[in-house]
């Protein structure tokens, strides 16, 4: 008999980055590294283990910009033509390695690793990964949720109007991706302000997830502490991020990630190989990046240039031994919660899905043996997901958890300061504006429908918190700085048209064209 | 969430050269990149507004734009001399205990205010005179900072309610016991704010050093203890303690060392400087998510000089 639960929650987003503008663009990338590495890897893994008759259950939230992006053919097309490049690159250093143990061993796993990666991508799932993730959700194994529908800040967004276009116009492409309501939400950084449930009540949405503080320093004082649910006044249930498995898998100097036989992430072939080879491989611009071809493994705190060769078969045996690490020291907080507590703990574990095979390589496989493991071999833990337990416990405690974030320091400052500052005068005004343009366009109709509904397009692209988020750590600013500038510039344009009754039908359909997301969008959730 | 990629066309990954020596034989092309800094937007929206953010539960943004023909309103209402001795003005109010403050400022501009926690604010622009007060023109949503430690309030519901040593316990499994939150440290590897912050560690005044440490090890803190700390902090303490928090203000105390260490980083850079507003000191118990772990750089920088009027030992309740 289980004495507790295990919540896994992997939190799936990229920014909307499209740009059919460009016959290839560098920030597309993100999305095709995303999927080789991660999201197919994870697909992979899940399908066997139901395959195998491995009862288990993971909560997945999948922002609508990537499920989006997941659905658009350009970008199905151009990961395709990604995919091939890298399964030929793969092919060459086969031959390249033969002789050259244990390179060739890696090498023929990178092959094995692409080819697979484009089987499931084209063939198993006929080039859409909603297939994989709405079939596995159908067959009882994920639970996927929505998020924000730009993954907009809530905090930093002063409209209520736009606040619940957010929630709202999330429920409805959640709806049109998945053929069901979502039941729960990853609200964008774990952001919350009391009173943002209410929003969510209004979508339906039975749950959501805040950073541990939120329920330890809510009021009144939780019962629970981040072990249990808490019902917001609205009646929506809040789930606390537990801190040690976070640290576990998170911390820089205690984290698995960085045990010393995992792959070592910066050290890559785009880097290493003579340039007349590699280059091919590389952007039309030819400076060299990361390809995804990496022959080393973190090996210690030493440079670059001395890491050791990667041995697959050591890693995975690591990744074995972190999922019974990671087991039996849930066994040891599971024995002290029930000490304390008069009913199950449910330990709430998110993590961005990222981290899982693109940034920590091995991090698909150590979900697959944990999933076995606590399947096969133990019985004091069980997987579930936030909607199981409240069916197991369907009372819970009543707080108006605490406002927060999971930035650093746990509340605004990775999004709003003195670099990201300026960006809120301009989204506030576009988010009146959008208000002001839904209120006062009771039941527009032909040309100015579609420049309404592609302002409301503008104003969500300009309001995620990607371009916030880059600006702070300071890396790709420039590509952040611009797609804030181009969508307030579109809103901008497009609302003085609006007003100026002169819609330029020409390039209002050239900007439809870029930035295509929701074409579900409906202007009128912006109405007070 | 993490973006994905860790290089860009603009900041590549930093990589030793000597270390790819062995393997880079023939030399890349040097080019000309371009970079699409985006479409213009507007400076200004003619339009009068004024906005307030919380940054943390100690500070808040405010950004305001007030029109000209809004300010020439007055001339209509007063001389022309009677018009000439209003002042812009930034109304700040507290609303819980109702406090203000004015601050002269011009028609456009923005500021980081020290504030409380667990307080509402809302911010005004309008136009003073010694003759004729204050006159407002435009208000701001209203904002609330978040508590930053635990509640005074225990449930009413006997089922979830927890007494004091319960309550302690609980803390403590949920990773915010003494030992978790002591440890705060710079986020990034900037290593001037690492140095600064260093330095402050150093010179931590004797009584501030004793109530950390009381805390820390889980014992009560004394009048005096509480005396030694910067005034929001002081406040939020003495409010737990007068609900009957005992055990609970050093737990309180801890929660709120990334303020404390700015706060002393703030006094030791003196009169030249205004506030470290850009670093990011994060306890322990928030250690774990991509926006906190693969966060590069922190960079400093200094703030408006109105914080000078309001650093955190002087600010509007």
């Amino acid at each position: 008999m289980e004495k507790g639960y295990l919540a896994l929650v992997l939190h799936a987003h990229l920014p909307f980055v499209r740009h059919p503008e460009y016959p290839e663009f560098l920030e597309e990338d993100w999305l095709f590294e995303a999927i080789s590495e991660t999201y197919i890897p994870l697909l992979y893994y899940f399908d066997n283990l139901l395959s195998e008759g491995v009862k288990f259950r993971i909560t997945m939230s999948i922002t609508p910009p990537l499920s989006e992006m997941f659905c658009d053919p350009l970008l199905q097309d151009r990961y395709l033509r990604h995919i091939y490049k890298l399964i030929e690159l793969a092919e060459k250093e086969v031959e390249r390695t033969r002789n050259q143990p244990p390179f060739d061993e890696t090498a023929r796993m990178y092959l094995e690793h692409f080819n697979r990666a484009r089987w499931i991508f084209e063939e198993r799932y006929g080039r859409n990964l909603i297939n994989g993730f709405r079939y596995l959700q159908d067959a009882g194994v994920l639970e996927v949720i929505t998020c924000n529908a730009t993954h907009g800040f809530l905090p930093l967004i002063v409209r209520r109007e736009a606040k619940r276009a957010q929630i709202q116009i999330a429920k409805r492409n959640y709806e049109k991706h998945f053929g069901r309501s979502p039941q729960g939400i990853w609200l964008a950084e774990c952001a919350y302000s009391p009173g943002d449930d209410d929003l969510l009540k209004e979508a339906g949405i039975n749950y959501f997830f805040v950073d541990s503080h939120s329920i330890t320093f809510g009021a009144p004082r939780p019962k629970y502490g981040i072990y249990a649910p808490i019902y917001c006044p609205s009646g929506v249930a809040a789930f606390a991020r537990d801190v040690e498995t976070s640290e576990q898998v998170w911390s820089a100097t205690m984290g698995y990630p960085g045990d010393f036989d995992y792959r070592e992430f910066y050290r890559d072939l785009g880097y290493d190989a003579d340039y007349d080879y590699i280059r091919p491989y590389l952007h039309s611009d030819g400076v060299r990046r990361n390809v995804g071809i990496k022959y080393y493994r973190v090996t210690g705190k030493v440079d670059l240039g001395k890491k050791e060769p990667y041995v697959p078969a050591w890693a995975r045996e690591k990744a074995a031994s972190h999922a019974g690490d990671f087991i039996h020291k849930r066994y040891l907080q599971m024995s002290h919660l029930n000490q304390l507590f008069d009913r199950k703990p449910i330990v709430v574990s998110p993590y961005d899905a990222e981290l899982f095979g693109h940034w920590w390589f091995e991090g698909p496989q150590f979900l697959n043996f944990l999933i076995k493991k606590i399947y096969y071999d133990q019985d004091f833990l069980r997987l579930i997901t936030p909607s199981d337990y409240l069916t197991i416990y369907p009372d819970n405690q009543v707080q108006t958890p605490s406002a927060s974030s999971w930035g650093a320091e746990g509340y605004n400052r990775v999004w709003i300061n003195s670099n990201s500052n300026w960006l809120y005068r301009h989204q506030h005004i576009a988010e009146e504006r959008m208000v002001e343009l839904a209120n006062s366009h009771l039941d527009a109709g032909g040309v100015l429908l579609r420049a309404l509904n592609q302002a409301a397009r503008e104003l969500l692209l300009a309001e995620s918190s990607d371009w916030a988020f880059i600006i702070t750590t300071g890396t790709m600013v420039p590509y952040a700085v611009k797609r804030f500038k181009d969508h307030i510039h579109r809103f901008t344009r497009l609302y003085e048209m609006i007003q100026g009754n002169q819609i330029d039908e020409g390039w209002l359909a050239y900007v439809e064209s870029l930035d295509t997301i929701f074409q579900e969008i409906d202007y009128r959730v912006y109405r007070s | 969430m993490g973006i994905l990629h860790p290089s860009s066309f603009v900041f590549p990954v930093q990589r030793e050269q000597a270390e790819l020596k062995t393997t880079v034989r023939s030399i890349e092309p040097s080019q000309e990149i371009f970079i699409d800094e985006g479409l213009p937007i507007p400076d200004a929206y003619d339009v009068d507004l004024v906005r307030v953010l919380v940054q943390d539960p100690f500070c808040i943004y405010i950004y305001w734009e007030l029109r000209q023909a809004t300010l020439n309103g007055l001339r209509t209402i007063f001389s022309t001399d009677d018009f000439a001795g209003f002042k812009i003005v930034l109304r700040l109010i507290e609303l819980r205990g109702n406090h203000e403050a004015f601050f002269e400022v011009g028609a456009k501009g923005d500021y980081w205010m020290g504030v409380y926690p667990d307080r509402r604010y809302q911010v005004e622009i309008g136009a003073r005179s010694p003759k004729h007060g204050y006159v407002k023109f435009i208000g701001s949503n209203i904002v609330e900072t978040p508590r930053g430690t635990v509640s005074v309030e225990v449930a009413e519901d006997s089922r979830y309610r927890v007494d004091q040593a319960e309550f302690i316990d609980v803390l403590e499994a949920s990773g915010f016991g003494p030992e978790e939150t002591l440890a705060v440290g710079i986020v990034g590897e900037d290593e001037q704010a690492a140095a600064d912050y260093e330095k402050a560690l150093e010179t931590i005044p004797q009584e501030l050093h004793h109530a950390i440490l009381t805390a820390a090890a889980g014992r009560e803190l004394t009048d005096e203890d509480i005396d030694a700390l910067p005034d929001p902090i002081k406040e939020a303490l003495l409010a737990i303690r007068a609900a009957g928090g005992d055990g609970l203000t050093s737990a309180a105390l801890l929660h709120y060392l990334p303020e404390i260490m700015r706060w002393l980083m703030l006094q030791q850079a003196g009169a030249a400087a205004d506030f470290k507003q850009h670093i990011h000191i994060t306890p322990r118990f928030l250690v774990g998510s991509s926006e906190i772990g693969i966060m590069p750089v922190s960079i400093v920088e200094w703030l408006p000089s109105l914080m000078m009027r309001h650093r955190p030992g002087s600010r509007l309740k």
